[in-house]
């Protein structure tokens, strides 16, 4: 199976289906475990390649207009998007979660979205001075505002941009290194990722 | 749930006034219908790998809990069963009758519930066959035998009742 059909599997209402058994979030990603899809979207993820074409994806599903009658009915390719990018990019899984954070009508992608966001903001909180770029919480703390990465990513340069920042041996070129003096200061042991693009 | 502020609460917008006998408030929200086309992708789905289970509804808008503790009014959140079997007075029986709880879990999680609505003993094993109705999730609200479920459910591990017997 290529990678674009792939993708259109993981996109269609028979993939939904199996994953829209479940009542509850734990079951919800049970599901998702237990899919052979999944794995195959896992797989597929170990090269960067993939890793890029499917931020692209999440992207278009977020920008594609929904009947606002119904649920979005990407919402399950995104769950399935965001919660494997999390695995094993959980720089990329954050922009992502931004971006589905903006989309009305969805239910599992959103519910996970948020816990990425939510967590990210939980440890830049306890970090002190390192807010990532496109979470911040206002004063009373009872609010999450997230930047629309659809827009402040969307343009090929900067998503290539930061892909380049992911690889180590070209990260010296936009400055992003994890190991750099400056961003470990920054960032502790709060397990973010530069996720600054210049 | 905890990690979307207030979700599911009495002020949450999306939810409906939901509380247990005792008053508290139950988490819950209204979700959105499916599409039609991700309806009729269903009905497709679920006929093919479970043939002799028998829809009944399908809409989206409340999930297994919702129907059996809500009325099918809303989707309630997993983690108030607790809440929901302490304050409205649900106790373990060993075998069920019409209208009692079937309550699936895969380990220790309750992944599932659903309502026996025909109960017949079978001579032949010396055991119960149970007949549920029950909703699978977004997906439609059937009838099945209790062993008959998609695997992510588990099997039906007891069943609650709250019935009062006659005095």
């Amino acid at each position: 199976m290529t990678t674009a059909q792939l993708l259109d599997h993981v996109e269609s209402h028979d993939f939904a289906a199996s994953i829209n058994v479940a009542s509850s979030s734990r079951s919800a990603i049970d599901a998702l475990l237990a899919s052979p899809t999944l794995l195959e979207l896992r797989d597929a993820l170990g090269k960067p390649d993939t890793a890029y074409e499917v931020l692209t994806r999440v992207f278009e599903l977020t920008r594609r207009s929904v009947d606002v009658r119904y649920e979005n009915p990407n919402d399950i390719a995104l769950f399935a998007y965001v919660f494997t990018l999390n695995e094993q990019y959980p720089a990329l899984a954050l922009i992502a979660a931004a971006a589905i954070c903006q989309v009305p009508n969805l239910w599992w992608a959103a519910t996970f979205a948020s816990e990425i966001i939510d967590n990210r903001t939980a440890r830049n909180m306890s970090a002190g001075e390192t807010l990532s770029e496109i979470v911040w919480v206002a004063d009373v703390v009872d609010r999450i505002f997230v930047a629309d990465t659809r827009w402040l990513f969307s343009p090929r340069t900067r998503l290539a941009e930061f892909f380049v920042a992911m690889t180590p041996e070209y990260a010296d070129v936009v400055l992003l290194d994890m190991s750099a003096p400056e961003w470990r200061d920054e960032a502790g042991d709060t397990g973010d990722l530069p996720l600054s693009v210049s | 749930m905890a990690h979307i502020i207030g979700r599911g609460g009495p002020r949450d917008r999306a939810a409906i006034p939901l509380s247990t006998k005792l008053g508290t408030h139950i988490e819950n929200e209204r979700r959105r219908e499916s599409s039609p086309d991700a309806r009729r992708a269903s009905v497709r789905k679920w006929a093919t790998e479970f043939p002799d289970a028998k829809l009944r509804s399908l809409t989206a808008t409340y999930n297994c809990f919702g129907m059996v503790f809500a009325n099918r009014r809303a989707w309630v959140f997993e983690d108030q069963l607790p809440l929901v079997r302490d304050e409205d007075g649900y106790r373990l029986v060993a075998t069920p009758a019409v209208g009692d709880i079937v309550v699936y879990r895969r380990t220790t999680d309750i992944e599932h519930v659903g309502i026996a609505v025909e109960v017949r003993p079978n001579v032949e094993s010396g055991t119960w066959e149970v007949i549920v109705l029950s909703k699978w999730g977004v997906e439609g609200e059937y009838f099945h035998r209790e062993t008959r479920v998609p695997q992510l459910f588990g099997r039906p591990a007891e069943y609650w009742t709250d019935r009062v017997e006659a005095p």
